[in-house]
């Protein structure tokens, strides 16, 4: 791949891309910047925040409520964890159960668990439970799919 | 379709809860009217699997469904066999045993497979992540 870089007069940063094929790796890139050039509207007691999404780690809904979890803070959603994920899509944010949605920028590693469940650990830590069901979508979103078929 | 087989999982769980609170019954009571009525294996099957599939979320439901189809086929298929060869009596001392038999070795070789895809996963994930 070739990068150029280009200093110009322009009040905003423009990123080109210019291709022949779309490729998992190229995907993936677009994703993360997409992922970068979003906020969203987050609420932490009776203040309302513009938080960037790539500053997420993830999201989760507890007792018909939506939480997005930071390295140092937790935000409160008005919207549903579905709304927030189409909101998302083609970002590098996917769902791993029911109730919860990680950045993929911010995970680590996977562990495997006796009942078929997997671990997710994240880059602050935090070991979140992936459950059986989503595990494709986890694959799909870092390309493994594509490079099986 | 997804509906219809989500409809389908809750019913056979709400079967399964019953079935096993009917075995739990059985054996309180000592009424052998009713696994006469409702088929003794069944029972156990069916209790069994509820135990792994609903409760400790061992095993997968496409798979708990496929492992009680093949141990019926093969319990019966076994057991015709006893009958064509030792007569009646062939059929009532293999039943029991046979049935059990069969179910753990089933469950067995599918917690085996389900245990290797899940590790597969995992180090393919772990691979691409670290490419990273």
């Amino acid at each position: 791949m070739k990068l150029t870089l280009e200093q110009t007069e322009c009040a905003e940063t423009e990123i080109f891309i210019r291709y022949a094929t779309m490729s998992n790796s190229l995907r993936k890139l677009i994703d993360e910047l997409r992922t970068q050039q979003l906020t969203i509207e987050l609420r932490q007691g009776n203040e309302i925040f513009a938080v960037a999404i790539d500053d997420i780690l993830y999201f989760e809904s507890v007792d018909k409520k939506t939480f997005a979890y930071t390295s140092n803070a937790v935000y409160e959603s008005a919207k549903s964890l579905q709304a927030i994920l189409t909101l998302l899509e083609n970002t590098s944010f996917v769902r791993i159960s029911k109730s919860c949605a990680i950045n993929v920028a911010e995970l680590v590693s996977i562990t495997p668990l006796w009942n078929m469940r997997y671990e997710a650990n994240l880059t602050n830590g935090e070991k979140i439970i992936v459950n059986r069901h989503y595990i494709g979508e986890l694959k799909q979103k870092l390309g493994i799919m594509e490079e099986q078929k | 379709m997804k509906t219809l087989f989500a409809w389908l999982q809750y019913a056979l769980r709400l079967i399964s809860c019953t079935m096993l609170v009917l075995v739990a019954y059985w054996l309180i009571s000592g009424n052998d009217a009713i696994p006469v009525i409702f088929f003794p294996q069944l029972f156990g099957c069916i209790a069994v699997a509820t135990l792994l599939e609903f409760v400790l979320e061992l095993i997968p439901f496409k798979t708990f469904i496929l492992w009680l189809i093949t141990a019926f086929l093969a319990h019966y298929a076994l057991s015709f066999g006893a009958c064509i060869l030792f007569g009646w009596i062939g059929l009532s001392l293999s039943g029991v045993a046979i049935f059990t038999a069969i179910f753990v070795i089933i469950f067995a070789v599918f917690t085996y497979i389900s245990l290797k895809r899940t590790k597969l996963n995992a180090k393919q994930i772990n691979d691409k992540l670290n490419q990273k």
